[in-house]
């Protein structure tokens, strides 16, 4: 069955012709959702009684490392498709992604930095998070070089899907070491376990900030794969076809 | 048994090397591929052997085969003997002296026996290539370009002993520009592309299921290997290794040294301060530690991957575990124990107590374990990437980074004399890991490496 599911739905043509009425969705999906979190984020949610105006960073903040973290671990099931299906389409959802997550992960750094500026004085502080964000921001950036010396594209693909799996077994353990190692950070915000820690009027724009992260996300996803798809197989009748 | 091929192509950067072939070889038969240079005779023979994995098309073939590139595979800072010896370990076979001996006059090199094979002439090192072909009577001989470098005498001794091949009912695929005359051979010329008439009639479209890959006909190989005879093997070869690294001083030496003298840097930048100096203490030993397992840790599979040698050893079923695990610990015993066994003596000098002292050498003892896991894994993985230069510390310094935290928060801890179980405990858990992890993620990344 699942070769089946590749053959139809991942053969990169079909891909192509799919997407197409996915991508206007997504894009109203997420001017939607970035709008109302932005709108009732900046304007609406009320200050934090502690951190005042400049808590409202939260709102990009939060977003991008999730997403960031998100985006790594797509990775990283794709690599594992790649290994073991070698699936095409897998690999180039595996090299666009590293390439937008490596902008997500610095845009939380930055935000993260920014907003340390007012809460403990300083732009930079090695604390658990921000150190574990950054050591993420090297693992996507090793993935990024490794890919960019190898020309040959199937050699390319497995072995940065190798190296793209041997990040994600150690992601856990990197961040568990960080904590162990020293924290500053405030508690999670957002936890699945225990109630969240941030009142209903902060939290509806924040949840809606990162559905238009992830949203956003998967809509650059779309459209750069479809570049690489036409890239990859500009050879192929279908494309000349399209290009004509 | 046959060795079959059916419509097999293989795509490089999307272009076909060679449009699709097909062709079946019977006991005693021989195939000569000629054609341009580019045409794609090695990468045909590689793809039997299984280095490399067809784009399309089917091969079958068998376990018993002997892959001989255009390059070698001999360990140079070894003898001709041990080079022998080495070979014969991995394809399992007991050797006396007196058929080394044998073995090496009949390739007219018996003086050379205990030379260093980096002395030996090209022709004559082609000769030694040759000889190992007599270790074993293998099934199956992919031979690239195996007359290169031989003088007229050679070659008529490497078409004896091919005839002998052939004879006792093996099967042998070589490519060539100079086609053996005097073999009774088919031809499959690459470049103008037709099969030999016969064979070409020989294929209707039901004959075999068009799958994509490469199937074993014979599957005997892998019930041979007990586990008494991997780990003998294991021996010889991690012995093989750190004969092969002594030879070369440079090579084991020089990450000791930088780590001593970066040592001293600390210090002279910092200031003699002892107190300041006993704090960082740890942390420097650590990091330097680290790094000069890093500098060493490139050049673990560069060699192999220069001389051919690991082409040999992945066209082996089966031998690329022990192989990985024979790089792994000649690594660990030969990089980072010495680091390992110096750092009391640069303890004293930053003025770590003896407790210290020995907190720290333990710490160093179970954390470079993982240093040298995870550095063969990267190694595995940048092989085959020429100038890599940089590139290997970048991708494996931020899967060092637990360990360190690990390693350097353990003497923290014991001047606070809280207990320190938990942090043995974890770099245990990490070295057990690792060690689960390293060896799958290396052999899966060499595979993939070799198709640079």
């Amino acid at each position: 069955m699942f070769q089946r599911f590749q053959q139809q739905f991942l053969s990169l043509k079909n891909f192509y012709f799919i997407t197409r009425y996915f991508l206007p969705w997504i894009a109203i999906a997420f001017f939607v959702t970035a709008s109302y979190g932005v709108i009732d984020g900046l304007f609406f949610a009320p200050a934090d009684y502690q951190q005042g105006n400049a808590f409202r960073i939260i709102y990009v903040h939060v977003p991008s490392a999730f997403t960031a973290m998100a985006i790594y671990f797509v990775m990283a099931a794709s690599a594992l498709l790649t290994l073991v299906w070698r699936t095409k389409m897998a690999a180039i959802c595996m090299s666009v992604s590293a390439r937008i997550g490596v902008w997500f992960t610095l845009l939380a750094l930055v935000t993260g930095s920014l907003w340390g500026k007012p809460m403990w004085g300083t732009w930079w502080i090695w604390d658990a998070r921000l150190t574990s964000v950054l050591i993420l921001l090297f693992l996507y950036i090793g993935f990024i070089a490794l890919q960019s010396v190898i020309a040959e594209v199937q050699t390319r693909d497995r072995a940065s899907a190798i190296l793209a799996l041997l990040g994600v077994i150690n992601l856990p353990i990197i961040h568990y070491s960080v904590i162990w190692w020293n924290t500053l950070h405030q508690g999670p915000t957002l936890s699945r376990f225990a109630r969240p820690a941030i009142a209903n009027s902060m939290l509806w724009p924040l949840l809606s900030m990162i559905a238009a992260f992830l949203l956003f996300y998967v809509w650059i996803l779309l459209l750069r794969m479809r570049n690489q798809i036409i890239l990859r197989e500009r050879k192929s009748l279908w494309v000349q076809e399209l290009m004509a | 048994m046959t060795l079959t091929l059916h419509q097999v192509t293989f795509e490089r950067q999307d272009q076909p090397v060679f449009s699709p072939v097909s062709f079946s070889l019977q006991k005693g038969e021989c195939l000569q591929i000629t054609g341009k240079n580019g045409a794609g005779k090695s990468t045909l023979l590689k793809l039997i052997a299984g280095l490399l994995q067809p784009t399309h098309g089917n091969i079958q073939s068998n376990h018993d085969l002997y892959y001989l590139g255009h390059k070698n595979a001999h360990q140079l800072s070894l003898t001709a003997r041990e080079n022998i010896i080495l070979i014969a370990t991995m394809l399992d076979v007991k050797l006396s002296e007196k058929s080394i001996q044998e073995i090496l006059q009949q390739a007219g090199i018996e003086k050379l026996i205990d030379t260093p094979v980096k002395f030996f002439s090209a022709g004559q090192m082609r000769r030694l290539a040759l000889a190992k072909l007599l270790l074993k009577p293998q099934k199956l001989w992919l031979l690239d370009e195996p007359t290169t470098a031989l003088d007229a005498l050679g070659v008529k001794w490497f078409e004896n002993i091919l005839q002998t091949h052939l004879s006792r009912g093996g099967i042998a695929v070589i490519a060539t520009h100079d086609v053996l005359e005097n073999i009774k051979s088919k031809i499959i010329d690459l470049s103008n592309h037709h099969c030999h008439p016969e064979q070409t009639a020989l294929w209707s479209a039901k004959d075999l299921p068009i799958t994509t890959g490469r199937s074993f006909v014979a599957k005997n190989a892998p019930q041979d290997d007990s586990i008494a005879l991997t780990f003998t093997q294991l021996c010889k070869l991690t012995y093989f290794e750190i004969l092969a690294i002594f030879r070369e001083a440079h090579a084991w030496l020089t990450p000791l040294i930088f780590f001593l003298m970066a040592i001293t840097l600390f210090p002279l930048a910092v200031g003699s301060d002892i107190p300041l100096l006993h704090t960082i203490a740890p942390g420097i030993i650590w990091v330097l530690a680290l790094l000069s397992i890093l500098l060493s840790i490139e050049s673990i599979f560069r060699y192999d991957k220069e001389s051919g040698r690991l082409d040999f050893v992945l066209s082996i079923p089966n031998q690329i575990s022990v192989y990985i695990t024979s790089k792994i610990i000649t690594h660990w015993l030969i990089y980072a124990l010495p680091i390992v066994l110096f750092s009391p003596l640069l303890g004293i000098l930053l003025g770590l107590s003896f407790d210290e002292i020995k907190i720290l050498g333990l710490s160093l003892l179970t954390g470079t374990a993982v240093l040298s896991l995870i550095g063969v894994t990267g190694a595995a993985l940048v092989t085959g990437i020429r100038g890599s230069g940089l590139l290997l510390p970048i991708l494996i310094m931020p899967l060092y980074i637990p360990i360190l935290i690990f390693g350097t928060n353990i003497i923290t801890t014991a001047e606070q004399h809280q207990p320190l179980s938990a942090y043995f405990a974890m770099m245990l858990a990490l070295t057990l890991l690792s060690a689960i992890v390293a060896p799958i993620f290396s052999s899966l990344a060499l595979k993939t490496g070799v198709n640079q």
